[in-house]
């Protein structure tokens, strides 16, 4: 997969992250919560188990497999998953996305 | 000749007492929180107190009536509310009330009071005596209020068309026009199969032909429907003395709320009836009972106390429906088990239900069984389930074609061989190098509800149910919880070196539940 410079701008990163998050979470109008690097997914987002999966699913897509999304989260703790935000995926994008 | 006056005001339990009567919902007897009760200005008292402010204004004047008076939305007053209300003289026949986010209307005014017209005797279409009596009104609860708004004291005929009553004169302000109201909420529970509950919005045209009778006198009372559609009821509304009409209200307009017969007997005799449906493999099941945002809050405080209507505040918009849908059905299932168990009577408000950081529910209430819960939803459906003793874990999932991406995500390669062939598997899941070459996300050749997409369902929330269980749900880590083994419907999931069986079912033909106790 050719890697575009975009990929490696957070600003960008944040703009498909936001459009992802919102194809998963059913807001495709955009009517629902705004979402910043700061976005926490458990809090703000509600996301659910199988919604980490889904978005695990167009991260893949989107990026590939060394983003790596599902497997990132497997190595947390509890605590840390629910206190995840938006800006630390993206940070972990442009990351990956840079090597 | 125009002016404008701005006014404040208090409303509080404290200042009308009789408040306290007119109060929707029930609750245990001695109940301390008078929030739980939600004591409500009647309609009809927001009228009184247009006319008082258009009185003070126009001193010599006398009000003879209102037009298009319109609430929009309840006035509660625990806690006390200050009240902002405008009122804009224009001539000296019109005053425009406005209580500022609650009503609006303008009262006319008059030197005289008109001469009284004959009070319509046209009989109903099709009377025939109402099935119960004025007392059994209160006494059965068909009306929420109580006594110093239990003005009903004959329910005369029933009709096709309309309802007649005989009512007496209250000390509260605007009792008598809300006993009028009594009996229109009545016709309407009597005549409506569902969304039996109405209560008034809009009185377009009101018109007195004398001052308010004293407490205790008596009048008769009639309206005549006009228009019934599924959201409001409109009638014209007539209350007369010895044949001579004292007020006449054309186009009085109640709104409807969407009740079905499980919610309907709910806000009759909440400590008494459910409106989760229990299945008997033992868990209960909601689906979102409301179509609007009203009906939806005529709820929320039918089944919520003060802390957790706070906690509500806090829930995103996400899920606030839902959130909602699962404290129902979890104060649902804990009353149905201490029900079984002897206990008596209980209100939703006396099952309190707290979260925990990790999402996990925690029921508190007038019992010493130690109770764990736990509930699922998934788009206006709702399950939940109890346990005495041990921890339990619900989950919910809608059936649908998922990817092979999704299955690799979701699932261990051992988890994956456990699942039944998909019936077009040229293609494995899991064989794609890249994203890129599984990247159109397509499903795994199974048509929806195939037996494939059913066993991930069966999976999912067999995982799921177990993590909850253990408390914590997967928090998207699918792969701390592993299916090891499928019999039939029930799935045995393993995590960190212990296994438990998870039961799993069908709800309905879309979704699969699956719940465990530990």
């Amino acid at each position: 997969m050719p890697v575009n410079a975009t990929d490696r701008d957070p600003q960008q990163v944040l703009v498909t992250v936001t459009a992802l998050l919102r194809e998963v979470i059913g807001d495709d109008g955009g009517l629902g919560p705004e979402i910043t690097m700061d976005t926490s997914f458990n809090e703000d987002l509600e996301l659910e188990s199988i919604e980490f999966v889904a978005l695990a699913e167009k991260l893949q897509e989107r990026y590939g497999k060394a983003v790596d999304f599902a497997g990132w989260l497997s190595g947390m703790e509890l605590s840390r998953i629910l206190s995840l935000r938006v800006g630390e995926l993206v940070d972990r994008i442009v990351l990956q996305r840079g090597e | 000749m125009q002016r404008e006056v701005t006014l404040r005001s208090e409303v509080s339990v404290s200042r009308y007492p009789y408040l306290v009567d007119h109060a929707f919902y029930r609750q245990r007897a001695g109940w301390p929180s008078m929030e739980d009760r939600y004591p409500v200005v009647p309609m009809t008292m927001l009228l009184s107190i247009m006319m008082d402010v258009a009185r003070d204004l126009c001193p010599e004047r006398v009000p003879i009536g209102l037009d298009r008076v319109r609430a929009l939305r309840w006035l509660a007053v625990a806690p006390p509310v200050e009240l902002t209300i405008t009122a804009k003289v224009d001539g000296d026949s019109r005053v425009d009330v406005t209580i500022e986010g609650y009503a609006s209307g303008t009262v006319e005014l008059a030197s005289v009071y008109p001469a009284a017209p004959r009070a319509d005797a046209t009989p109903l279409g099709h009377e025939v005596p109402p099935r119960i009596t004025a007392h059994q009104l209160y006494a059965d609860r068909w009306m929420f209020h109580g006594p110093a708004y239990q003005g009903v004291v004959a329910l005369d005929a029933l009709g096709k068309d309309g309802i007649r009553g005989t009512l007496v004169s209250l000390a509260a302000k605007g009792g008598l026009l809300d006993n009028a109201g009594q009996l229109l909420g009545y016709w309407v529970m009597q005549n409506a199969a569902a969304d039996r509950l109405a209560m008034p919005v809009l009185l377009e045209r009101v018109r007195f032909y004398a001052p308010e009778p004293p407490p205790g006198e008596r009048l008769e009372c009639t309206a005549r429907i006009r228009e019934l559609d599924p959201s409001l009821v409109r009638a014209d509304v007539e209350l007369s003395r010895a044949g001579r009409v004292w007020c006449r209200i054309e186009g009085w307009e109640d709104r409807r709320f969407d009740t079905d017969e499980r919610v309907w007997n709910v806000l009759m005799f909440p400590e008494k009836n459910l409106v989760t449906e229990m299945r008997p493999e033992g868990f209960g099941v909601l689906r979102q009972p409301w179509r609007g945002a009203a009906s939806r809050d005529l709820l929320a405080r039918r089944y919520l106390t003060e802390r957790e209507r706070q906690d509500q505040q806090k829930v995103g918009p996400r899920g606030k429906g839902e959130w909602l849908l699962a404290r129902m059905a979890i104060k649902d299932c804990v009353r149905r088990h201490l029900w079984d168990r002897g206990h008596g009577p209980l209100f939703p408000a006396e099952i309190e239900i707290e979260t925990e950081p990790s999402g996990r529910p925690v029921v508190r209430g007038p019992f010493t069984e130690k109770l764990h819960v736990s509930a699922a939803h998934k788009q206006g459906l709702v399950v939940a389930r109890i346990a005495e003793g041990r921890a339990c874990g619900i989950d919910l999932e809608h059936i649908e074609p998922r990817s092979a991406d999704f299955e690799e995500l979701a699932f261990t390669a051992s988890e994956r061989a456990l699942l039944p062939a998909s019936e077009a598997s040229s293609q494995r899941p899991g064989d794609a190098g890249g994203a890129g070459a599984s990247s159109a996300g397509a499903p795994g050749g199974s048509p929806p509800g195939s037996p494939r997409d059913v066993a991930i369902t069966r999976f999912w929330v067999a995982k799921e149910a177990a993590a909850k269980a253990r408390g914590t749900g997967l928090a998207g880590n699918p792969s701390r919880f592993v299916v090891r083994e499928m019999m039939g419907d029930r799935l045995l999931v393993g995590s960190e070196g212990q296994s438990v069986w998870v039961e799993t079912v069908h709800q309905g033909n879309e979704h699969i539940v699956g719940w465990t106790c530990l």
